[in-house]
Parts: C-alpha cells; structure tokens; sequence
C-alpha cells in the first residue's frame, strides 16, 4: 500500500515536473494566443500596500518578487506589512510587489486557469492553516517554475515574459526607460533566480543600473549577474535552505571557477550579509512581525536591513534631475 | 503485432543489460521489427525530450506535431547510418562475419533506454538525465555488440567507437548534403524561415526582442489605477 502509494506521488510529481516548463514555452510560441503573434505579458494587478501619485519624486524602483509560496498579485498580511515598512522608510523610492513570479503572464494561479478552484482551495488550506502537506502544493507548483527558470534552455523564455510583466508594471508606475532611475529587484528565496534571469532583459530594455537584494535566496548561477551592480544576499545563519541550493547547483561551488556566480564574487560585487536567527519560513521567519529579537520584531529587523541597503544604491545624479522634472508622471 | 508481443521482456532485458543473456533475446520471433519499433519510439521521445528548439524557434502546434515526427524519422535515419558504421568496423577491423541484419538488430536494441528520452523535457534535471540514458544506451550497445557479434569487451567498446567515429566524419564529409536535407526537412516541417538551434543564437536573438517591452500599452491601465 504505502509503495503503491509512494508510485502514485512519483508519478504525479513526474508529469507536474514535465509539464512545468510548458506555460513559458507555450506562452512564447504563442500556443495561448494567437499562434505567430508577439507575446504578450499580463498587465499586473493591483496590490494594496502600494502607494504611487503626486507625493513621491521616485529617485529609486524597488520590485519585490516574492517567495514560492506566493499565488497572485495580492500578498499574504507578512509580505504587506514588509513592504509596508518599505514604503515608508523610503518615501522617495517607488515599491512594487504586484508581480507574481512564478507566471510569465503574471496570471494568478487562482483565476482562469483550468486548476483555479484547486488553487483557491489550497489557498484558503494555507490561510487557515488547515491541511499543511496539501496546501504545500502552491510551494511545489512555483518551486517548479524556480527549476524552469534555472534550467539554462528554458531560463531565455522564462526571463523574457517576467522581464515583460516587470516592465509593464515600472511603466505604469512612472519608470522612465533611459532615465539611469536604479532599479533594486528584491528577491525573497526561489524570486531571486526569477529575478535573475530577468535582469538581461531589463538591462537591455530599460538601460537601468540594476542590484539585486536576495533574501535568503536560492539561486543558480546565472548570465545576468554579471549585468548587477552590486549583488546583496541577506541571510540568517539558522537558515539552511540557501545553504541546500548552494549545494545542489553546481555552478555555486568554487570548484566551478569561471561560473557567473564566482566571477560576481570576484568582481567584489557580491556582499553577504548576516541577519540575527530565522527560519526560512512561516513562524520565527524573516517576515515575521509577531516573533521577536531583542525588542524588535524579525520583520522589522529584515525591512531595516532592506531599506539600508537600498538607500545605499547610489542615484546617478542625471537620473536624479530626471526624476525631479517628471514625478510617477504615467500616472497623472 | 509480431515485435509487440516480446516488447516488454525485450526492453526489460536491454535495460539489464541483458543479464539473461543476448542469444535468447536474438531468437525471438521478429526481433528485427522490435528493435526497429524501439528505435522508433525512442526518437520520437527524444524529439519530445529536445522539443525546447520547437518552441524556442515559436513553432505552431500542427507542425510542432509534423516536425516531431520528422525528427523521429531522422532518429531513424541516423540509427541506420550508426549500424551500417559499427558493422563496417566489425567487419573490416575485427574480421566479424555476422550478418548485417543481426548488427542493425544489436544496435537498434540498445536504443531501449532511449525511449525514455522525453525525461530530458524535465527542467534542471532534464539535461543530466538525458547523458545518462546516452550512457546507459552505450552500455547496452557494447554488450549487444560483444554478445552479437561475439567480440571481447574491450573489442566490442572499440567497435562503437570507432563506429561513432566513422559516422562523425562521414557526416562532416560525404555525408554533407545528406546533412543538409535534414536540415532543410526540418525547417520545412517548422515552418519557419531559419530554424535557430544553437542556444547562444536564441539567446542573443531573444534578448534582441527586449526593446520592445516598453512599447507595452499601459496607459490606460494607469489612469485607471491613478483615478
């Protein structure tokens, strides 16, 4: 019984891993739509936390992609209350965290796709923290779409539609492409190799100064980190899934010398940073406001580190002065 | 139906490596045809497998399904050319005077770990699967071709290698236009003007596409959002 059973999740967990990489692939053979046209990315939804107007003169974009339990455009009450603080620590810096990473439409696993009501399911188990092993399911789906992303065949596609979704949402947000205006990708575990294999894409598109912030990232080493200015990785020492992903990816080993990921480190251009004990995820995590450290809780002291480390990103200052004349001017 | 009826015993023993021994497998009624089914098979899981060019190259779903096929027949091609080189090997470098049936036959068996070779679709672990199974396939053409061709171990490695070698400069000479026409087939079948294969091309190609993202129409969506 239970081998039978053991087959049946292989099976199942066989065919989820071979049809992962087909909505990237379809999307951009253009089997979704109309076949031979070009692809289109999804326009991103809205997202509470943001606040965009006549208030703020963005001197820098900061796009969050969150991590692989994530499943619309909406986020869970941890995420909002991070990007809440950093919203507010950084009145002159535009936050983004509209952008589901794990589609390259940026269609939500929730509406209309075939499995929908199962997502919204696996959802509400999640939210409830009702059925733990089944609501893992989410994580398991993006975690494939982590593994599409990594895989330097599909990695191309995959970076091509999240770097269109990411440009739709600077652009509606008042992103002047050619300004110089820093853009800072914060990544949270699996959105940091999403983000990576975008930022080719981006660089060439927005001919942006792009840096990463990897917050407990679990990334490959990929082409686009040669194209960062400078590449954070936060991380706590009690927090053993960056250090699996590390292992398992060859090219971040340092017998792999000439990897785009020990060339980074090279260059000087990587910097890791220690946070004060986490975990990875749920309870005592690095978005945890209910958990504390000393008399601070562990979101707080995540959000602190974020903002001092994008407040560091230097302005050029002819992207200041753009920024100046035309404040989120998309939007007015 | 005849090479169906031994399919699964058949591709069980390859798969082992034929513990059981190769003459018994060799005598089964229409083993040819059975080893001329796997090859088939396996190409066309192989096309599935390295199916990434298709939709890399924006194929529509018709001809993804006619150059698949296209790719299987070329699969097939190629397995013809591989036997018709290691029984030339055997032949002229090992004085082996076994049939050229019975070689078409040891090779095309040994393709049986190859008609797994959709695996290679599998993100990440896709590539690394797809060697293995290359190997496993060698494997069992070694043995096949020491038990077939009755040839020492090490005679048996040489044979296919310097059978593989054989194909690799045919292919890079004489075997040039015929390399050509398989392109072109392939092309044709895609229906696409230049069918990129080469992964640093599409890289640079798709990269290339990057300026037109902020050509996006997100105007009124932003007003919409602003108001």
């Amino acid at each position: 019984m239970i081998l039978t059973l053991l087959l049946v999740g292989l099976s199942v967990v066989a065919v989820t891993l071979f049809l992962a990489p087909l909505e990237a692939l379809g999307w951009w053979a253009g089997w979704f739509g109309e076949e031979g046209a070009e692809p289109q990315g999804g326009v991103p939804g809205r997202a509470d936390y943001r606040e965009f107007g006549g208030g703020k003169t963005p001197d820098r974009f900061v796009i969050y992609l969150d991590g692989i339990a994530k499943v619309g455009h909406g986020n869970y009450d941890d995420v909002s209350g991070m990007l809440d603080r950093l919203s507010a620590g950084l009145p002159r810096s535009v936050v983004l965290g509209d952008i589901l990473p794990y589609s390259v439409t940026n269609m939500e696993l929730t509406e209309g796709r075939p499995l929908s009501r199962f997502w919204r399911r696996m959802l509400q188990f999640k939210l409830e923290g009702r059925r733990p092993l089944l609501a893992f399911s989410i994580n398991l789906r993006n975690l494939l779409q982590v593994l599409v992303a990594a895989d330097s065949r599909y990695a191309p596609i995959y970076g091509r539609g999240g770097a269109q979704v990411m440009v739709a949402s600077l652009l509606a947000n008042g992103y002047r492409p050619g300004s110089g205006t820093p853009i800072v990708i914060v990544g949270y575990s699996g959105g940091v190799q999403i983000g990576l294999v975008t930022v080719p894409f981006l660089k060439r598109a927005l001919e942006a100064p792009i840096t990463m912030i990897s917050l407990a990232g679990v990334m490959a080493s990929e082409p686009g980190m040669s194209q960062l200015e400078h590449f954070h990785h936060l991380v706590s020492s009690t927090d053993r899934i960056p250090l699996y992903g590390r292992l398992l990816i060859p090219g971040r080993w340092r017998i792999a010398r000439n990897s785009h990921f020990n060339r980074l480190r090279r260059s000087g251009k990587f910097t890791s940073h220690e946070l004060v004990p986490m975990r990875h995820n749920g309870e005592g995590s690095y978005l945890d406001d209910e958990s504390f450290s000393g008399d601070r809780s562990l979101q707080e002291i995540t959000s602190a580190k974020l903002i001092e480390r994008i407040k560091a990103v230097e302005v050029p200052a002819d992207a200041a002065s753009q920024a100046a004349e035309a404040p989120s001017q998309a939007l007015e | 139906m005849a090479p169906l009826t031994h399919f699964a015993d058949v591709v069980n023993q390859v798969l082992a490596l034929y513990t059981e021994g190769l003459p018994r497998i060799l005598r089964l009624p229409a083993i040819g045809g059975t080893a001329l089914l796997i090859v088939i098979l396996a190409g066309v899981s192989e096309a599935v497998g390295e199916s990434v060019v298709l939709f890399a190259n924006r194929v529509g779903r018709v001809r993804f399904l006619l150059s698949l096929l296209i790719s299987a027949l070329l699969f097939v091609f190629t397995f013809l050319f591989q036997a018709a080189s290691i029984y030339a090997v055997a032949r002229f470098g090992f004085d082996s005077e076994v049939s050229l049936a019975t070689v078409t036959t040891v090779v095309g068996l040994s393709y049986a770990p190859r008609l797994f070779g959709l695996l290679a679709f599998l993100p990440y672990f896709g590539p690394g699967l797809a060697v293995l199974l290359t190997t496993w396939s060698v494997l069992a053409m070694v043995r096949g071709v020491a038990g077939g061709l009755e040839l020492g171990p090490w005679q048996a490695a040489a044979t296919v290698a310097m059978g593989a070698l054989l194909l690799a400069v045919l292919r890079r000479s004489v075997g040039l236009p015929l390399y050509w026409a398989a392109h072109w087939l392939r092309r044709v079948g895609a229906g696409v003007e230049e069918l990129i294969t080469d992964p640093e091309e599409f890289s640079e190609m798709i990269e290339e596409t990057a300026v037109t993202l902020v050509d996006v129409p997100v105007e009124d969506w932003a007003k919409e959002e602003g108001a």
